[in-house]
Order: C-alpha cells, then sequence, then structure tokens
C-alpha cells in the first residue's frame, strides 16, 4: 500500500467520495479477493485468439459486482489484453491501452477494489507471450519477463501483490498445443526465483499458484522463498480426513495424480510456514466448494499466516453462448464467495 | 527435387555406412559440470552435456580405415558440435574442428573409398548441440540458424549427396532428465521436417532421416512424408519374427519396429534401414539378421544399402563396440554380397 504514488491516492479517494464506498483493502486486511481474466490467451495456441474477447461492459459489470459481494480485491489475468509499452508486439486486436488501463484501475480503486497484476509465467499458460513462449529460459526470454513485469507495475502503480502463475506445467497440461515446453528440476526453480526476484526488485510481493507443491512438496517446501504468498487450489467439496492425508504415490506419478494433494497441501504448507491465499473456484460445478474451502482453511490454517482468499470463475467475461457459460459462470463464483464469506 | 533424385540415383552402389560421432551434445542438456547431477536414478547413464570435444582422432582414423579395407563405402559423420560453423562461431566448443580442416578429412576419406555424409540432428530430444537456439525452436531465429548450419556442413563437407538431419525420438519421454523439455506436435512438426527437407533440398541434397515418426503415428506419415526423403528405420535386437521379439511391455513397440521396414517397402520409400551392437543383451545378431531381413522384404531397386550405428563416443573407452560394430557389418555385407553374386 505504501507504493500508491499521490496521483492514483487522490483519484481513489474521489472515487471513493464518489461512490461513498470504503477505501481499499488495507494491508493488514485480509483479502476477499477474485481472480478476472482479461486476457484469454494462457490455455494454448489452439485456444489463442488475435483479439481481445473481453466486453468491456461485463467487464466492468463483473467488476461491480466483485465490489457488490464484499471483494476488496481483484486479481486482473492480463495476458495479451494489456499494451506493454517496451513490448507492442504482444499485442492484439483490442489490447488496452495504458490510459484505459489505469482508468480502470483508477475506477476499480474508487469502488473498493485493490487490483492487482497477473501474468503467468507458466510455460503451459503463456501462449499471450507469442514469441517469447518459445524462448523460454533463454537471455531474451529472461529480459522480456523482466521487462513486462517492470511495465506492469508502472501501469498499476506499484501494486503490493503480483501473482506470477507458475502452475501446471508438465508434459499432460500441453497435450494440444503445438509446441511442448516444460522446465524441469533446478531449470524451472531457477526461472521461477528469476521472476521472483524481478517482482520483488518493483516493490512487489510475488504471489503464485502452489499447485508445484502437490507434485513434490519436500523439495518445494524446502526450496520456495517464504516471500512467495502461496495460492493453493482446491475446487471441490470434499475436505474429509482421507483428502487431508498426504499421497506420496500421487506426488511420483506425475501427470494429473497430483491433484488429489490439493487439500493435503493447505496443512503442509502451513505447517512449514508458508504465508496462504487459498483459492476456491465454482470450475468444477460442486455446489459448497468455496465455501467448504473458506471453513477448511480458517479452522485449519494459522491465522497469521492465512491472507484471505481468492475465488477464480476460470471463466471470461464474454457473453454466455447457448453451450458454453461464460459470464454467468463469473456471477456464480461471486455470489458463492459472497456466501462463503 | 529433380536434382535431387538425380544426384542420388547417380550413385547406384549399395551404402555399407557406419554413423560416427564427431559431436557428441546430443543426449542431454544438463552440462557435466554440474556439481548436482539431480537426474532421476534410470538416467544415472545419460551423456551430460561437454564444452569441449570428445573425439579422438587416432581412434576415428582407423575406424575409418577399417571401414576402407573392409569394403564399406560410406561413414555418416554425426557432426554436432563437432564444427565451428563460420555462421554461428558461438556453437563451438574446445576442439571443435574448421571447416578447412573438416573438408580435408572429407578428402582423406574419399581417397581411401569413404564417402563422408553429414548428419545434424535436428529432434528436440537431440538437439543440445545448437546451444541457446535449442531453446528457441520453431521461431525465426531458429529457422535461421538451422538454414545458416545446414549450408555451412554442406560446404565443409564438400557438397554431399546425402544428409541426415535425424528427426528422431523427439517425445516427452526422452526428454525426462533433460533441463527442458521440447516437443513440436501435429501441424508444427511437420512444418518444421518440411523446412528442413526444403534447406536440404535447395542445396541439391536427399534429406535422409530416421523413421521412428512412423511408429506411432503410420497413417500420417505415409500420407505426408515425401518419398523423395530417404529413411534408415531402426531395430537393435535378433529377433525378426514380430511373434518372437522379446520386451514384455516392450513387446508391441518392438513389433512395430520390425514391421516398419514392410510399411515403408509397400509405401515406396528408399530405405537404410539401421542396425546396432549397442544392445547389452539380445542383440549380438542384429547386424547379419537386419540385413538378411531387410534384403528379403525390400526390393533390391528401394534397397539402398546399409547403416550400422554403434551409438558410441568415438573414444578409446568405446574402441570395442566401435570396431566390433564394423567388423560385424563387414562380415554381413561379405556374406550378403556374396548370396547377390549367387542368385
Amino acid at each position: 500500500m505504501e507504493q500508491l504514488t499521490r496521483k492514483s491516492f487522490i483519484g481513489g479517494m474521489a472515487c471513493f467520495a464518489a461512490a461513498g464506498r470504503a477505501f481499499p483493502a488495507q494491508r493488514d486486511e485480509s483479502l476477499r479477493s477474485v481472480l478476472l481474466h482479461l486476457g484469454m490467451n494462457m490455455w494454448g495456441d489452439s485456444e489463442c485468439r488475435d483479439c481481445v474477447r473481453t466486453h468491456d461492459a461485463l467487464w466492468r459489470d463483473c467488476v461491480d459486482r466483485a465490489a457488490a459481494s464484499g471483494c476488496n480485491a481483484v486479481f486482473v489475468d492480463l495476458g495479451e489484453a494489456c499494451a506493454y509499452p517496451s513490448h507492442p508486439e504482444l499485442a492484439v486486436k483490442g489490447t488496452w491501452s495504458v490510459e484505459k488501463m489505469r482508468a480502470e484501475l483508477a475506477r476499480m480503486r474508487g469502488l473498493g477494489l485493490e487490483p492487482f497484476p497477473k501474468l503467468n509465467f507458466s510455460a503451459s499458460h503463456d501462449a499471450w507471450l507469442k514469441v517469447y513462449g518459445r524462448m523460454v529460459s533463454t537471455r531474451r526470454y529472461y529480459q522480456v519477463v523482466a521487462d513486462l513485469i517492470r511495465d506492469v507495475c508502472e501501469i498499476f502503480d506499484h501494486p503490493r501483490l503480483f501473482h506470477i502463475g507458475f502452475d501446471e506445467e508438465m508434459a499432460i497440461a500441453q497435450e494440444n498445443q503445438s509446441l511442448l515446453v516444460v522446465r524441469q528440476g533446478d531449470l524451472w526453480w531457477h526461472d521461477v526465483g528469476y521472476t521472483i526476484g524481478c517482482v520483488e526488485k518493483n516493490g512487489a510481493r510475488p504471489v503464485m499458484w502452489a499447485e508445484a507443491c502437490w507434485r513434490g512438496r519436500e523439495e518445494y517446501c524446502r526450496r520456495m522463498s517464504k516471500g512467495v504468498l502461496q495460492s493453493n487450489c482446491c475446487y471441490h467439496s470434499d475436505f474429509s480426513a482421507a483428502k487431508q492425508k498426504w499421497k506420496v504415490d500421487f506426488e511420483l506419478q506425475g501427470g494429473w495424480g497430483g491433484n488429489r494433494n490439493c487439500v493435503a497441501a493447505f496443512l503442509a504448507l502451513d505447517e512449514a510456514g508458508f504465508d496462504q491465499l487459498p483459492c476456491g473456484s465454482n470450475c468444477l460445478d460442486d455446489p459448497g466448494s468455496v465455501a467448504a474451502l473458506v471453513k477448511f482453511c480458517r479452522e485449519r490454517i494459522a491465522p497469521e499466516r492465512l491472507k484471505g482468499f481468492c475465488v477464480a470463475p476460470w471463466s471470461s467475461c464474454e457473453p454466455d453462448e447457448p453451450e458454453k457459460r461464460h459470464v454467468s459462470r463469473v456471477h456464480e463464483a461471486l455470489e458463492d464467495f459472497r456466501a462463503a464469506l | 527435387m529433380v536434382s535431387v533424385l538425380k544426384t542420388m540415383n547417380s550413385n547406384t552402389e549399395k551404402i555399407w555406412g557406419a554413423l560416427l560421432h564427431f559431436g557428441y551434445n546430443m543426449w542431454s542438456d544438463i552440462p557435466v559440470e554440474r556439481p548436482d547431477k539431480k537426474v532421476p536414478s534410470y538416467a544415472k547413464n545419460f551423456p551430460f552435456a561437454a564444452r569441449e570435444m570428445r573425439f579422438d582422432y587416432g581412434l576415428w582414423k582407423e575406424a575409418t580405415e577399417k571401414m576402407a579395407a573392409g569394403g564399406m563405402n560410406m561413414v555418416v559423420v554425426d557432426v554436432g558440435e563437432g564444427l565451428r560453423y563460420p555462421s554461428h562461431p558461438e556453437l563451438a566448443v574446445e576442439g571443435s574442428w574448421t571447416p578447412e580442416r573438416m573438408a580435408e578429412e572429407v578428402a582423406r576419406l574419399k581417397a581411401i573409398g569413404i564417402e563422408a555424409i553429414p548428419k545434424l540432428n535436428f529432434s528436440t530430444s537431440h538437439d543440445t548441440w545448437l546451444g541457446e537456439y535449442q531453446r528457441m525452436v520453431s521461431t525465426e531465429e531458429y529457422y535461421r540458424v538451422c538454414r545458416d548450419v545446414i549450408r555451412d556442413t554442406y560446404e565443409a563437407f564438400c557438397r554431399p549427396r546425402l544428409f541426415h538431419l535425424g528427426y528422431d525420438e523427439e517425445a516427452v519421454e526422452l526428454q525426462r532428465p533433460y533441463d527442458l523439455v521440447v516437443v513440436r506436435q501435429g501441424e508444427l512438426w511437420w512444418h518444421d521436417f518440411e523446412f528442413f527437407v526444403k534447406t536440404v533440398e535447395g542445396l541439391g541434397m536427399r534429406p535422409w532421416i530416421w523413421s521412428d515418426f512412423i511408429w506411432k503415428h503410420q497413417s500420417e506419415f505415409l500420407a505426408r512424408m515425401p518419398r523423395s526423403v530417404l529413411q534408415s528405420n531402426w531395430y537393435y535386437y535378433d529377433e525378426f519374427d514380430p511373434e518372437k521379439v522379446p520386451g514384455g511391455r516392450w513387446r508391441e513397440h518392438n513389433q512395430r519396429c520390425i514391421r516398419a521396414y514392410e510399411v515403408l517397402e509397400k509405401a515406396g520409400f528408399d530405405q537404410v534401414p539401421c542396425m546396432s551392437n549397442c544392445r547389452a543383451q539380445g542383440g549380438d545378431n542384429n547386424i547379419p539378421n537386419t540385413v538378411s531381413h531387410c534384403s528379403r522384404v525390400i526390393a533390391p531397386e528401394r534397397l539402398k544399402g546399409f547403416l550400422v550405428a554403434p551409438w558410441a563416443r568415438t573414444q578409446e573407452e568405446k574402441r570395442e563396440r566401435i570396431m566390433g560394430a564394423i567388423d560385424k557389418t563387414v562380415a554381413a555385407m561379405k556374406e550378403c554380397r556374396g548370396a547377390e553374386r549367387g542368385n
């Protein structure tokens, strides 16, 4: 919060005054955050489009609903939807200009929402990086990563949190991609460390998905920096004793088998002393999953390390289609979250 | 295309070749000097990447002379980091040969009756020799570098008629011990393959590849693989009867490897079957058995010869493997020639 500039502070206060709402979350306030997708080019090249698919009006509607649902923060998954001054080549048709982005961030602050950026640097989710996604772990790639993080920190007026993604970097998650790229072992750790360093250099605290822990608890807890806020995910409602038990076999299986450690990972991360931002979702259509997550984590994670919650609808702000729901999933997730909190 | 077929047809002598290594940075992107070689236990024997050549010229010279003396006529040179590419000197390691020295060696080989054919393996499972460019696969820069090194090699080898592109084993399983897994899938695999074919053919050479992609992608391979590409299918066990092949859980895989010779033949591909003495068990007779099996199932006009691959560094500790491969190939060749004369 101390990184807020005078300009954004005044802008935020003006909106606050206009909206008659509370100012964004204070540092010591528990986060009630939602992950919203501005960009969507994150799930393989076959799913990519050369235009931003987010509808402005629906985006604003989702943001408004987030505020109305009691959220105090939004993680904005930027991807291809934000113009990066250092790399304009990453833009697609409809990419938001820096000015448009900043205006929306100010509006969010005015609604009582603290905006945090998210750039997913997992090689499974970096199609938005275009050609640089095919240069992972090269000097040029590292330079681009540093450039983008710096750009985004400036656009967001130096946010206190910065989500770097880094989830699901495994072959099975890239079966449908034309180029499969996976960092393993020391190289994965090197690149995670490098990205964390870039974020910290810009004064933000890194947030990342903790699911790599599912497939290697001991190494993860030993090598991961405690400075990184861990967002472990669990999207089902079964938090039974059986689910709480760590399953070494599933670590070793590779692939999606590790998912079965998602509940146990909350406990493992807490035991290891990590700060956590548990993440729930309505994406599995499991009613009560978000409420179950909130209840479990409040009971089992030490209060001083439980920094709040996040809900991820894993959906876009575009109109629903006859066969596929988009924005209504976001609405539903926010409603679940409101009820759970 | 016309020029390629012309050059191929200009030499009708059957190939009796050996694949020998200049470079060896092809099986792991993890450097030898890494203090903690924390790789999976099954990968302990993987050859790590080195910053210096692992190549004994004395053994190389002796091996090629032995080949010539025995009547073999081709060495496929796995170049890798073994050449200081004029266009990309950054790929050189300590001891990489200059193009001039390589050209002299090609001339020496020619003088003793051995045709030198270059091989650069562009499979992402075997391209550590490409340095940082192995991490830029399918980018404009990658294509430019690949085009450059193919041209450099073509010139250093004094315009050979064939060029082996490798392009084998591009699969996740093969890269488990690697730092960075990179695999082209679907259309991109074909896109890049066609780029390499076009690049090689553009220089008047005939492309040559390992055929193992057919094992799991038979229908698309047969539909899309140009017949101008010379095929080297490979299988390294003794048993060629698909019903009797060993392998436990690999049995079905081995059956596919064996049957690929006939599948390729029926589809009209020219072939140079690859054989080896690299199997510690069950492969002692692979070389004579490959020659006899393939001579039976491949039409003489499409059987362009045989290639033996000892899969060993050209270094003294591998002398026995390399020399043994040559001995067995010479023996099989003599038997084959005898049978042909008898017919």
